[in-house]
C-alpha cells in the first residue's frame, strides 16, 4: 500500500474537513486558471502577429490606438478617413514595392449592433487570420463587381439570424445623424467562425458603400426632412458627399471663405491639410488662383488627390458652366440622396440650403478655379456658398449673400447639371449606381501586409514603410501589434498582475486552510502515526504520509478547480466573444497553467511541512498509551 | 531467539531526577516459545514491550533479536526491523479506523519493504475467521473481529516475535478465549514465539511459562 493510498484514506477518513478545504483550494485555482486563460487568450489574440494577417494599419493621422482600435478590432468611436488615391499608393504607387497586401476599410456603417465595414473581396482572398484562410460556412465571398455583395461574420449571422442571401441595410452611426441606409446589401456568404473581431462584422463590397450617398459627405440634411430636390442642389450634394469626413467645421469654414473671396477659400483648404496638400501638387499647372479653388475641392467635394483630372474639368467647366456641372452631377448620381433635394429652388428651405451648401462646396472648387477666370463663375460659387451658410445660420443670411454675389449665375449653373444628374440619379437608385469618382472616395483605414523580400519576414520592413508614411502629411501608419502591447502593458498587465496577485493569494489562504486543517487533525492522528510507527513505519514514512496528504488535498482541490475554471471561461466566453470578437474555448489553454501543478506541490509541501514535522517528532510510546 | 541482558530504563521525572523503570539483567525467549508476563500495574510490562520493539531505547544493556542487537540499530534500523520481525498486538487493537480490515493488514506489510501480499493478508483473515469481513472498516466490526484483524496484521510479515499487550483486556470474556486460542494457534503455525502481558489468570493459566515482572525487574523490587 502506498504513501498516497495511505494518505488517501486518512484524507477520505476525514471527508467534511477534506473536502472543505479541498473546495476553498478548488476556488483559488479556478480563479487563476480563469483569469489566467481569459487573460492569455485575450493577449494572444491581440497581440498575435500572425492573428491578423497584416501588419501595419494605415489610415488619418491621431491617435494611433484609436485607428487601430477601430480597424482592427471594430471597437472604439470612428475616425477620420484618408484619401482613396492614399490607399492606390499602397497598390500600384510609391509604396507598392514594400507592400504585399493592401485591403482598404471604410467605416462608419453599422448593423444592428455590428459594424459595417466596406472593403474589396481582397479582404478574405489575400488576408488570413491565424495563418489560417478565411472559410465560408455558407456561400462564398462577395465578387468585385457584386456592387451590393457582402459576406458576414458568424457571430453577426448568429445573432441578427442574416444567412446567405438575405438583404441587409447599413444604418448610418453618426450620432444625431443616425439613420438607416436604403441601400440594400445582399449576404453572398457567411464566415466560419475565426475567434477573431472579423467574426462581429458586416463586410461591404466597397463600391457599394461609396454608393451610398452618406459617404460621399456629411449628412446633415435628414432624409425624412428632404421635401423638393434641385437640380442645383442635387450637385452641391455629391460635393458634399465627397467631404464625407469633413465635419461641418470644414464646410462652414469653406463657405465663409467662399463668400468673401477666393483666397479665403485657399485658408480653408488649408486646414485640412491632407487634400489640400495633395491637390496643390497637380493644380501647379494651373493659375496661382487655382491654388485656393484646389483646396476648397480637397476639403469639401473631393478629399482625394485627384487633382490631375479634376483641375482640368474644372477648368473647362469653368470656362463653359454646364460643362463645369456636368462632372459634378456625374458625382451626384452616385449619391443617393438626390432625391430627396431636388427642390433647391428656392434658399429658403432647410433642405435645399443644405444641399446648396453643398453644392457650394462641391462645384465652388472647381468653380473657384473656373471663376478666376470666368466671374460668373465665381458669383454662382458664392453664392452657393451662401446658401450653405444659411443652412447652418439663417436662410436669410444665405439669400443675401447669394444676392450679393449673383444668384442667376449659380443657379444656372446648378440647374443645368442638376437636371443631368437628377436623371442619372434616379437610375443609379432604382437600377443601378454608377461608380463614384475615384476622387471622391476615402477609405478609413489601410491594412497592409509588407512584402517579405527574399524570404525574409514581412516585419523587416515595416518600420521604413511606417516611418515613410508618418512622415508624409496625410496619412499614419500604425503597427497594431505595438499599439495593442503598449496598451496591454500600460493598462491591462497591471490589472492582470493586480488580479492574478489577489487569485494567488486565494489559493494560498486555500493552502493555510489546509495547514490548519491537517493540522487540528494531528492530535487525533498522533495515534494513527503511532500505530504506523508501532508496525513498523519510520519517522520519514509518516512524515511523507502527511505531506502526501497536503498535496493530495491540493492536487484534488486544484485539478477540480483548473476543470471547474476552465468551464468558467467557457461559459462566459460567449459574452467575451460578443464585447470583443475574442473568442475563448473551454479548452483554450495557457503555458503558464503548467506552473500550476508544480506551484501547488511546492505550496502544499510548505503548508504540509509543519504538520508533518509534527508527525516526524510522534513520540510513538506516549502517543501509544493514549487511548485515541 | 530473544535475549535481554542488563537492561536498563529510566523515565525522567519533572524535577529532572530519574525514576528507574527496568532494570533486568536478563530474560530470554527460544524460537517458537509461548511466554505470558503478569505484573501489577505499573511495573513496566508495556515499557519492556516498547523496548523489545524497538519503539523505546533502552539506557544501556542490550536487546538480541533473532542475533541482531537491536539497541546498536539506528532509530530507522530499529523501524525496519520492526517492521521486518516484530508483530504488535495491542490492548485497543489500534486499527486504523479509515482502512478496511484488508487495508489494516495490508498496510503492516506495506511499511516492512518486501511489498505487499495481499493473498497472504487475505489468507490470514480466513484464518482468523473474517473471510466475510475483509472489506469492513474497524467501525462495522464487534471487538472480537477488531481484535482479530490486530492479529492478522501483527503476523503479516511473518515476523519471528509477537508482542501481545494484554490482547483480551478490551475484549470481553465470551470471546477472550477464542482471542486467546487464535493467538496461541496461529503463532504456532506461523513459527512465531510470543511474549504476551496479561492480568487475567485464567488466561495466564494456559501457558506453559509464566513470568512476573517483579521478580527479575530490579528496578520495581528496589522502588
Amino acid at each position: 500500500m502506498s504513501l498516497w493510498k495511505i494518505a488517501w484514506r486518512s484524507i477520505q477518513q476525514r471527508g467534511l474537513a477534506s473536502s472543505l478545504t479541498g473546495i476553498s483550494m478548488a476556488l483559488g485555482v479556478m480563479l487563476v486558471v480563469a483569469v489566467l486563460v481569459i487573460h492569455g487568450a485575450i493577449n494572444q489574440s491581440f497581440l498575435n502577429n500572425e492573428g491578423l494577417g497584416y501588419n501595419l494599419v494605415v489610415g488619418a493621422k491621431g491617435g494611433r490606438l484609436d485607428l487601430v482600435l477601430n480597424s482592427v478590432y471594430y471597437l472604439a468611436r470612428p475616425i477620420e478617413n484618408i484619401p482613396y488615391t492614399y490607399y492606390q499608393e499602397f497598390i500600384d504607387g510609391r509604396f507598392a514595392p514594400t507592400v504585399q497586401t493592401a485591403v482598404p476599410l471604410c467605416l462608419g456603417d453599422t448593423y444592428e449592433e455590428f459594424r459595417v465595414i466596406g472593403t474589396t473581396p481582397e479582404f478574405f482572398d489575400k488576408l488570413d487570420y491565424g495563418g489560417k484562410q478565411y472559410k465560408f460556412a455558407s456561400g462564398r465571398n462577395f465578387k468585385a463587381e457584386e456592387t451590393f455583395g457582402a459576406v458576414i461574420g458568424a457571430t453577426v449571422a448568429r445573432d441578427t439570424g442574416l444567412a446567405t442571401g438575405d438583404t441587409f441595410q447599413p444604418s448610418h452611426s453618426g450620432g444625431p445623424e443616425a439613420h438607416v441606409h436604403e441601400e440594400q446589401f445582399t449576404v453572398m456568404g457567411v464566415l466560419e467562425p475565426t475567434g477573431t473581431p472579423n467574426d462581429r462584422g458586416l463586410f461591404i463590397n466597397m463600391e457599394g458603400f461609396y454608393l451610398i450617398p452618406e459617404h460621399k459627405s456629411e449628412d446633415e440634411v435628414p432624409p425624412t426632412d428632404a421635401p423638393a430636390p434641385h437640380d442645383d442642389h442635387e450637385h452641391d450634394e455629391h460635393a458634399d458627399h465627397g467631404h464625407t469626413d469633413h465635419g461641418p467645421e470644414g464646410e462652414h469654414a469653406g463657405h465663409e471663405h467662399h463668400d468673401e473671396h477666393a483666397d479665403e477659400h485657399k485658408h480653408a483648404g488649408g486646414d485640412h491639410d491632407h487634400e489640400g496638400e495633395l491637390k496643390d501638387e497637380p493644380d501647379v499647372e494651373g493659375a496661382s488662383d487655382d491654388g485656393p479653388g484646389d483646396d476648397d475641392e480637397s476639403e469639401h467635394a473631393e478629399k482625394d488627390a485627384v487633382a490631375p483630372d479634376e483641375p482640368e474639368k474644372t477648368a473647362t467647366a469653368d470656362t463653359d458652366a454646364e460643362q463645369g456641372a456636368s462632372e459634378p452631377a456625374e458625382k451626384a448620381e452616385s449619391d443617393g440622396e438626390d432625391e430627396d433635394h431636388h427642390s433647391d429652388g428656392e434658399h429658403g428651405e432647410e433642405d435645399k440650403h443644405a444641399d446648396h451648401d453643398h453644392a457650394g462646396e462641391g462645384e465652388g472648387h472647381a468653380g473657384d478655379h473656373e471663376h478666376d477666370k470666368a466671374g460668373e463663375h465665381e458669383h454662382a460659387h458664392q453664392h452657393e456658398h451662401a446658401h450653405g451658410e444659411e443652412h447652418e445660420h439663417a436662410d436669410e443670411h444665405g439669400h443675401e449673400h447669394g444676392d450679393e454675389h449673383g444668384h442667376e449665375h449659380g443657379h444656372g449653373h446648378g440647374h443645368e447639371h442638376g437636371d443631368e444628374h437628377g436623371h442619372e440619379h434616379a437610375h443609379g437608385h432604382d437600377h443601378a449606381h454608377e461608380p463614384v469618382p475615384i476622387e471622391q472616395r476615402e477609405v478609413t483605414a489601410v491594412l497592409v501586409l509588407t512584402a517579405s523580400i527574399g524570404g525574409a519576414p514581412p516585419e523587416l520592413l515595416a518600420p521604413g514603410l511606417m516611418k515613410q508614411v508618418n512622415e508624409g502629411p496625410v496619412a499614419q501608419a500604425a503597427q497594431p501589434i505595438r499599439e495593442m502591447s503598449t496598451l496591454f502593458t500600460t493598462f491591462v498587465d497591471p490589472l492582470r498582475i493586480v488580479l492574478l496577485s489577489l487569485t494567488v493569494l486565494i489559493v494560498i489562504v486555500a493552502g493555510i486552510g489546509i495547514l490548519v486543517s491537517i493540522y487540528n487533525s494531528m492530535s487525533e492522528r498522533r495515534h494513527e502515526i503511532a500505530v504506523m510507527r508501532a508496525l513498523g513505519a519510520g519517522r520519514r514514512t509518516v512524515m511523507l504520509i502527511v505531506l502526501a496528504e497536503s498535496i493530495l488535498l491540493s492536487l484534488a482541490g486544484g485539478l477540480a478547480g483548473w476543470a471547474v475554471g476552465h468551464g468558467l471561461v467557457g461559459l462566459v466566453s460567449p459574452w467575451i466573444a460578443d464585447q470583443t470578437g475574442v473568442s475563448i474555448g473551454a479548452a483554450q489553454f495557457v503555458g503558464y497553467e503548467l506552473v500550476i501543478i508544480p506551484g501547488l506541490i511546492v505550496l502544499a509541501t510548505i503548508v504540509g511541512y509543519l504538520p508533518a514535522m509534527a508527525a516526524y517528532r510522534t513520540d510513538v510510546a506516549k502517543a501509544l498509551s493514549t487511548t485515541p | 531467539m530473544l535475549q535481554i541482558s542488563e537492561l536498563r530504563k529510566s523515565f525522567r521525572e519533572p524535577d529532572g531526577s530519574k525514576l528507574p523503570i527496568l532494570n533486568i539483567k536478563a530474560f530470554e525467549l527460544a524460537e517458537g516459545d509461548q511466554v505470558v508476563l503478569m505484573g501489577r500495574s505499573g511495573c513496566g510490562k508495556t515499557t519492556l514491550l516498547h523496548v523489545i520493539a524497538g519503539i523505546s531505547r533502552p539506557d544501556t544493556g542490550s536487546v538480541r533479536i533473532d542475533g541482531c542487537d537491536i539497541t546498536q540499530l539506528s532509530e530507522a534500523g530499529r523501524d525496519r526491523f520492526r517492521a521486518d520481525k516484530i508483530g504488535y498486538v495491542f490492548q485497543t487493537f489500534n486499527l486504523l479506523p479509515g482502512f478496511s480490515a484488508l487495508e489494516n493488514v495490508l498496510l503492516g506489510m506495506s511499511f516492512a519493504g518486501k511489498g505487499t501480499d495481499a493473498s497472504r493478508a487475505r489468507d490470514l483473515l480466513e484464518r482468523v475467521g473474517l473471510q466475510h469481513r475483509m472489506s469492513h472498516r474497524p467501525g462495522m466490526l464487534s471487538v472480537g473481529e477488531q481484535q482479530r484483524v490486530a492479529v492478522a496484521r501483527a503476523l503479516a510479515n511473518r515476523p519471528k516475535l509477537l508482542l501481545a499487550d494484554e490482547p483480551t483486556a478490551n475484549v470481553d470474556s465470551a470471546h477472550q478465549q477464542q482471542i486467546v486460542d487464535l493467538i496461541r494457534q496461529t503463532c504456532r503455525e506461523e513459527e512465531v514465539a510470543l511474549l504476551m502481558v496479561t492480568h487475567t489468570p485464567e488466561v495466564a493459566e494456559q501457558f506453559d511459562r509464566v513470568e512476573r515482572l517483579e521478580d527479575f525487574n530490579q528496578a520495581v523490587a528496589v522502588a
